[in-house]
């Protein structure tokens, strides 16, 4: 019996709180993540140590973004996370 | 509290931590209650910016900016800026000067992260000497500043900070290539060698060269000379978590360049330039929760310059020796106080046109600053330094005070105020080393060495429109008074006469320089700058027809900047135009004023994971200055002179380049 998939294809918003310190880590994180795969927009807040990323579903998702902080020497929780757009 | 000792700066000092424009908490520097914080990234990439924080009226060129054009070395990064002009020493060197509140860059304090540099003989290419992809960040401070490293500055400071030992890249490499073959290579390495990263280091190298000469305006003489510079740095930071820290490093230079005559057999200027350098700090804390501590900062610079220009040769070395002693209490929340001791002494050891001289000078001081802090709101900073300065066995007293006032009524209004009195002993050749590109005969008081003064007073008004830092308008009004100064005067056809401002019966030097500053970003991504400056330059000369308006100062200077960096910063485009007046020229010169002429810059970034590419073009106008060489038909003749420079000497020049960055992962 065939098996149909359902994707559902989205433009998405998370949160990560890190463990970024300085303009040096957003910068570090900014210069990295924003070549992931999938990424269409990056913003990094030193205060509040929020990294906010909108990522279209179909490439990439929640993990991989935070492995790809973690990967930069930096903790990554998700503490937010909404579907933006509908594709 | 992260960071725990400030090394040898006082509270006017522009350290980069205090900007806010690249905070490294990993580092050494206070705690930042003025810093810019809650820095979003896009601020980060801003090309330059007034920081709203600052006791003193300062602008901050970030990494970002000095990636919008070539800027190939410090001279080439200040294009963005009205406040700084740069001009070309000569038509032979390849030399550059800048220029601040209309008087030449003698006058401006060159701090290497807070220590002073580029002093006598490491000044007239001082500028060419430090890549611009070495630099973190430049700080323009107007005015007079702290007196903690001395009263040198007159009329403001440019505080260079380095790529640091704790930054998160083990390997930084940016190559660019000219059309006209300049070519410029660095490799910079940044490692942090144990667990707890008390010990790192970063390695600095540097390769350029220009290697085919150009005469492009056909008369005869290389455009820009040929040129090789060898330069390497090595910075060591050790972190103790207790508080204690040592900063030290060493630096060498080798330089050669030949500029002149096309022809093999031509009039040739050759110079060799070479530099060895070696610095520390260090700090102490002093109580648990380090608001007293001290610090030490020394300092030896040996520099060696070997140079013809064509019959005339001048040879010299000067060793500079640094020390800074430094107490800091700020154990008081609106109560600081530093105290301090400090020396700077240089020996000279000159040869020109086979006679020697041997010239010690010395300025040892001790000083005070006291800090008053309400709040945000209101900084009273009081500085006195009480300094011998020794030149020739005569024993000079000097008191300094100086003081700066900032005011900040609310959140969108900055108001700030400051003056005091600015010292330094003048080096008639080295601080105008164009004089050697002229068959001119050189007279008066060439190898004294008086004692220059000069007052600045001056104000600034900042309204941060709604209270964003990225949308302002500026204004700033600074005025300049020598009461001793060495001059320069360019008599005729044929005679260069050197003497100083107290020897003319009622002379006077003076500059008025009122500039604005816009900057807003309408749309996020786009950040359009406009500036202006209005320049009024006097200086009383014995041969300049009785007319008082000083020889080669622009009237004024208009830039006008946009950056558009896409949503993720993957494509950047630059733009920059500027206008710049008119000179006065010297009265011997068959002309009275230079043009008024554009320049234009362009550059597209392209951003990949790890590596940029860009291109662009400088001088996209092609304007020249005409016949830069007067008499360029006989340069043996009394009336060559290639010194009398006002505008640009490259036409066109279109480049491209890399930077790849290796960052350090998990």
């Amino acid at each position: 019996m065939k098996k149909s998939l359902i994707i559902v294809l989205a433009i998405a918003q998370v949160v990560f709180v890190t463990s970024m310190h300085c303009d040096k880590c957003a910068l570090k994180i900014q210069d990295n993540v924003a070549f992931e795969k999938g990424v269409k927009d990056l913003s990094c807040d030193v205060e509040s140590k929020k990294v906010t990323v909108t990522f279209d579903t179909a490439k990439t998702d929640t993990i991989k973004l935070a492995k790809a902080i973690e990967k930069l020497g930096y903790s990554a929780k998700v503490v937010e996370y909404k579907e933006i757009k509908k594709k | 509290m992260l960071a725990i000792i400030q090394l040898g700066l006082g509270a006017q000092s522009i350290t980069l931590a205090e900007q806010g424009a690249m905070p490294d908490t990993t580092g050494l520097y206070r705690d930042r209650e003025d810093s810019l914080s809650a820095t979003v990234l896009s601020a980060t990439r801003s090309g330059s910016y007034l920081p709203r924080g600052k006791d003193i009226r300062a602008e901050v060129i970030t990494a970002a900016g000095l990636c919008k054009m070539a800027c190939c070395n410090l001279a080439e990064s200040f294009e963005n800026s009205a406040s700084v002009t740069v001009g070309y020493s000569d038509a032979i060197t390849g030399a550059r000067q800048i220029r601040l509140l209309g008087q030449n860059g003698i006058y401006t304090q060159m701090l290497d992260e807070n220590r002073p540099v580029m002093r006598g003989l490491s000044a007239p290419f001082g500028l060419n000497y430090v890549p611009g992809q070495w630099l973190e960040s430049i700080q323009i401070a107007k005015g007079v500043t702290s007196v903690i490293n001395g009263v040198e500055s007159m009329t403001g400071q440019i505080n260079m900070e380095h790529r640091k030992p704790t930054d998160e890249k083990p390997l930084y490499i940016q190559a660019s290539v000219m059309n006209d073959t300049k070519t410029d290579l660095n490799v910079i390495s940044s490692l942090q060698l144990d667990e707890m990263e008390k010990w790192s280091t970063v390695i600095l190298g540097h390769v350029s060269g220009n290697f085919e000469a150009m005469d492009m305006n056909a008369d005869g003489f290389m455009d820009d000379p040929r040129q090789l510079q060898l330069n390497l740095s090595n910075r060591w930071l050790y972190f103790d978590p207790d508080g204690m820290q040592v900063r030290f490093g060493v630096r060498a230079i080798q330089d050669r360049r030949t500029g002149g005559q096309m022809a093999a057999d031509g009039w040739r200027s050759d110079i060799l330039n070479r530099s060895l350098g070696a610095y520390a700090k260090v700090g102490v804390p002093l109580n648990e929760d380090n608001t007293r501590n001290a610090a030490a900062v020394l300092d030896y610079t040996l520099q060696d310059m070997d140079s013809d220009f064509g019959p005339r040769v001048y040879d010299a070395r000067q060793h500079s020796a640094f020390i800074n002693l430094l107490y800091q209490d700020q154990s008081r929340e609106s109560h600081h106080f530093t105290l301090g001791l400090s020396a700077m002494y240089d020996l000279y050891d000159e040869t020109f046109q086979g006679t020697g001289s041997r010239t010690p000078l010395l300025d040892a001081g001790a000083f005070g600053e006291y800090t008053f802090r309400a709040e945000d709101k209101l900084s009273v900073i009081t500085g006195l330094r009480a300094d011998l300065f020794t030149a020739a066995g005569a024993t000079m007293p000097r008191i300094s005070p100086r003081l700066t006032v900032r005011w900040m009524p609310n959140e969108a209004i900055v108001l700030r105020a400051n003056g005091g009195r600015g010292l330094r002993f003048s080096t008639p050749l080295t601080d105008n080393l164009g004089v050697l590109s002229t068959g001119k005969l050189l007279t008066g008081e060439l190898t004294s060495h008086p004692l220059e003064d000069a007052w600045t007073f001056g104000g600034n008004a900042t309204w941060y429109i709604g209270g964003h830092s990225d949308h302002y308008l500026s204004l700033d009004v600074f005025h300049t008074g020598f009461s001793e100064q060495m001059l320069v005067d360019y008599t005729d056809d044929n005679r260069i006469c050197f003497y100083t401002l107290s020897s003319l019966d009622g002379g006077r030097s003076t500059t008025d320089n009122l500039q604005l500053d816009y900057s807003i970003t309408p749309v996020r991504g786009l950040t359009l700058t406009l500036t202006g400056r209005l320049t009024d330059a006097r200086q009383t000369l014995t041969y300049q027809g009785g007319s008082d308006i000083k020889p080669m100062t622009s009237l004024y200077k208009g830039v006008f900047n946009a950056q558009y960096a896409t949503r993720l910063q993957k494509w950047i485009f630059d733009f920059t135009a500027s206008v710049n007046g008119p000179c006065k020229m010297w009265a011997f010169m068959d002309y009275d004023r230079s043009p008024v002429y554009p320049l234009l810059y362009a550059q597209i970034t392209k951003r990949f994971k790890g590596f940029d590419i860009y291109a662009g073009g400088e001088n996209l106008t092609g304007f020249t200055q005409k016949n830069p060489i007067i008499g360029a038909d006989n340069p043996y003749a009394a009336g060559f002179d290639a010194s009398c420079i006002w505008g640009p000497l490259m036409g066109v020049r279109l480049y491209a380049g890399v930077r790849m960055t290796i960052w350090k992962m998990e």
